[in-house]
């Protein structure tokens, strides 16, 4: 599944395209850059397949992120089929806040802005990608 | 009934293995070993597999096992009377004790779970099945089950299997449910598919195989490093109520703390309220192996020129120098760890910064920069413990922190606090707004408010730290970091622009102030300005380039892995996939020329 032979995954058709109008688009990039730079160490560390269903895109719209970091050296898909370990889904905005560290997972946990459906350990690592998503919160 | 609870484990783990889709277990202490062990989730993973015909006999077991269940749970008492951390595992080993092949399964096993059928199935076609689901139980055909059972009584006696926190809780969840809900339980399983069910049991008992092959100790190794019970707990945060998310998450902390303490596990950020009493991060300073300037006669006076001069890399190194020359040195370690954070290097400054309080305990400034460094990484204990201290040795405002203050007694003063986390932030508050408050009207203390915005910045109250740190600009205008403070606190609550304005009064007073730089590349890639953002980034790598010693030799330890990384993150959204090599060869020249900018060397 995804888009071989091109740059990125995500960027390979008229549906993929509104996949990067989302907030989110920078954080599955850096995923996916992050993939490609160190696939099969995130792979190892993760071994996981996460669905991410993302609402209150551009106009209202709504995107799913496949991002498998079980097999091989990890991949990124927009809309993919893959059956994912666990499925997180939030706000546009509220994802990128949290894996930029300017959302506390906790309190978006309880506040019902975090949702998560599946192995609560895979959500955990997470924190593997918010890793790469934090190059992106400013420095007090 | 006393035998017949201690071997329960074994079958109600079998019962029990189907619900864990469901997060609601209704639990007993055998479901300790089930939950423990790391590969449910591969378990989980398996359940579309068709499974053998035993499956049936399980899934009608259960409807009478929610009674089983209550029996067990009832004489929970007596397992417990056999000790502590024994309970019902060294019994259980007791028994086996004569176990020789392991194959073989001795009558003892065998009996347990006829007993186990005759005493609890009613019905006619219940014990029908279960007379079926026996049969294939029969060690003799060496069926997985027998093998299983085996493997379950190799690996029981690590005590990492048998107490825990989180299974405890489990128990817990299971008494609190089981009125309600022990009905509900049965019934799913009841109407679950019975090859799934199947599939599970040979699943699980083809893990426990494979399990067994290792050594013992490895499967401690791989349970703390693949994050163990964590991953076999599955749930769905939409059906839980405020109450059940409650419970879960400080059992989440609770077990993570005990994994981490035992092996020395990384903090997770998610858990950061957790990172108090055993674990610290950045303990040990890492010296660089090959410093040009580490023989220089007089690095500390020289270092503090270069920080003046606004040379940030060159000044790290004169001061890991006067550092090395003189560890007792307080001075030496604060300018190194000020001036290792001012190099976007927090990691670094947070190990050095400690040494200096262990040295120097009343050094304030010490101890706010390291509540800054600990809030930029995330460590919300050890920020807030950093700010509780700063008010302790402030001779102004001490008075408010009670005298046999627990913290007192602890060393290093960073660790451990007994308060929650949510309690010890509402702590930390209240000393610094009541500290405000004894300043009247205009005499701010620039300080104190700079204490405030770091810890709004803590817990996301973004525009009351905007008001602190425009407070001490008021008083301290021409002070490059809180100008920074305030640029990165507007940044992050998505005021760019106005992040820009600030960093820009910065860099103004102080050129080269390389993690505003920084920050100010990160602003231009959140407003679209990406080949803006690429050249502040360069800007800063060449800086910290030509951070070298009178040999020409460059310094690795003055250069930001953070930089580096998100100015890859920058080139993959311009789409220069030709570049990305260069970027992981470091290869500042390249990346200038095509960026046009001129390196400062």
């Amino acid at each position: 599944m995804g888009f071989r032979g091109n740059d990125r995954g995500i960027v390979a058709s008229a549906t993929a395209a509104a996949g990067q109008d989302f907030q989110s688009a920078v954080i599955f990039n850096a995923i996916q850059d992050a993939l490609k730079a160190d696939g099969h160490t995130l792979v190892n560390k993760v071994k996981g397949v996460y669905c991410f269903e993302v609402k209150g895109g551009p106009g209202g719209s709504e995107a799913k992120w496949i991002v498998d970091a079980k097999n091989g050296s990890g991949s990124v898909t927009l809309n993919g089929t893959a059956k994912p370990d666990v499925t997180i889904s939030m706000n546009d905005s509220d994802l990128v806040d949290l894996m930029e560290g300017k959302l506390n997972p906790q309190k978006a946990f309880f506040q019902g802005k975090l949702k998560i459906k599946g192995n609560m350990g895979l959500a955990m690592k997470l924190q593997e990608f918010q890793k790469q998503a934090q190059q992106l919160k400013a420095k007090l | 009934m006393p035998s017949v609870v201690r071997e329960m484990p074994l079958f109600a783990s079998l019962t029990m293995l189907h619900v864990t889709n469901h997060w609601q277990m209704r639990a007993c202490d055998g479901l300790r070993v089930v939950l423990q062990h790391r590969e449910m989730r591969e378990i989980e993973s398996m359940r579309a597999r068709t499974g053998p015909m035993r499956g049936p006999g399980i899934a009608d077991l259960a409807s009478e096992a929610s009674n089983w269940a209550e029996e067990y749970l009832a004489s929970e008492t007596h397992v417990q009377e056999i000790g502590p951390g024994g309970d019902w595992t060294k019994e259980f080993l007791e028994q086996q004790h004569g176990l020789t092949s392991p194959d073989i399964i001795p009558d003892s096993d065998t009996r347990w779970a006829h007993e186990y059928l005759s005493e609890t199935l009613l019905d006619e076609a219940a014990s029908a099945e279960a007379s079926k689901w026996v049969e294939e139980y029969n060690p003799q055909e060496d069926s997985e089950l027998a093998r299983t059972a085996n493997e379950l009584l190799g690996t029981v006696d690590d005590p990492k299997f048998s107490n825990t926190e989180f299974m405890s809780f489990i128990k817990i969840l299971g008494e609190g449910a089981k009125t309600d809900t022990n009905k509900d339980w049965s019934e799913e399983f009841l109407t679950s598919n019975s090859k799934e069910a199947g599939s599970l049991a040979e699943s699980w008992s083809a893990e426990f195989i494979k399990e067994r092959r290792q050594p013992h100790e490895r499967w401690g190794e791989e349970f703390a490093k693949q994050l163990g019970s964590l991953d076999n707990m599955t749930i769905d945060s939409e059906t839980m109520s405020t109450k059940e998310k409650e419970d879960f998450w400080q059992n989440l902390q609770d077990e993570w703390e005990k994994m981490a303490r035992e092996d020395e596990l990384t903090e997770h950020p998610w858990l950061s309220e957790f990172n108090s009493t055993a674990f610290e991060p950045f303990k040990n300073y890492q010296f660089e192996e090959d410093n040009p300037l580490k023989d220089h006669p007089d690095p500390l006076s020289e270092g503090k020129r270069c920080l003046e001069a606004g040379d940030l890399p060159s000044a790290v190194l004169l001061f890991e120098a006067a550092a090395q020359q003189s560890p007792e040195n307080a001075e030496a370690w604060l300018l190194l760890g000020v001036t290792h954070a001012e190099n976007e290097q927090d990691p670094s400054a947070i190990s050095a910064l400690r040494r200096c309080v262990e040295i120097d305990p009343n050094n304030s400034v010490a101890w706010m920069a390291l509540a800054t460094s600990y809030t930029n990484e995330s460590y919300q204990t050890l920020a807030c413990n950093s700010l509780k201290e700063w008010i302790r040795v402030n001779p102004e405002y001490n008075h408010s922190l009670p005298i046999n203050d627990e913290a007192i007694h602890r060393k290093p003063r960073l660790m451990a606090t007994t308060l929650a986390p949510r309690e010890l932030i509402q702590e930390v508050q209240d000393l610094y707004i009541a500290a405000a408050n004894q300043r009247p009207g205009e005499n701010i203390d620039a300080d104190v408010q700079c204490g405030l915005g770091v810890l709004f910045n803590l817990t996301g109250e973004y525009e009351k730290a905007i008001d602190c740190f425009n407070a001490s600009l008021s008083v301290r205008p021409k002070d490059a970091k809180l100008w920074n403070k305030l640029g990165a606190t507007l940044a992050n609550s998505e005021r760019s622009e106005e992040a820009i304005d600030a960093y820009r009064n910065a860099l103004e007073i102080s050129p080269g102030f390389i993690r505003c730089r920084y920050n100010l590349g990160i602003s231009c890639i959140n407003l679209g300005a990406h080949r803006e953002a690429m050249e502040h980034f360069l800007e800063a790598l060449n800086m910290q380039a030509a951070g070298r010693g009178p040999g020409g030799k460059e310094s690795s330890r003055a250069v930001s892995d953070n930089i580096w990384t998100t100015l890859k993150i920058c080139l993959s959204s311009l789409n220069a996939r030709h570049l990305m090599d260069a970027v992981d060869k470091r290869d500042l020249k390249r990346l200038n020329a095509e960026y046009e900018v001129t390196s400062s060397s």
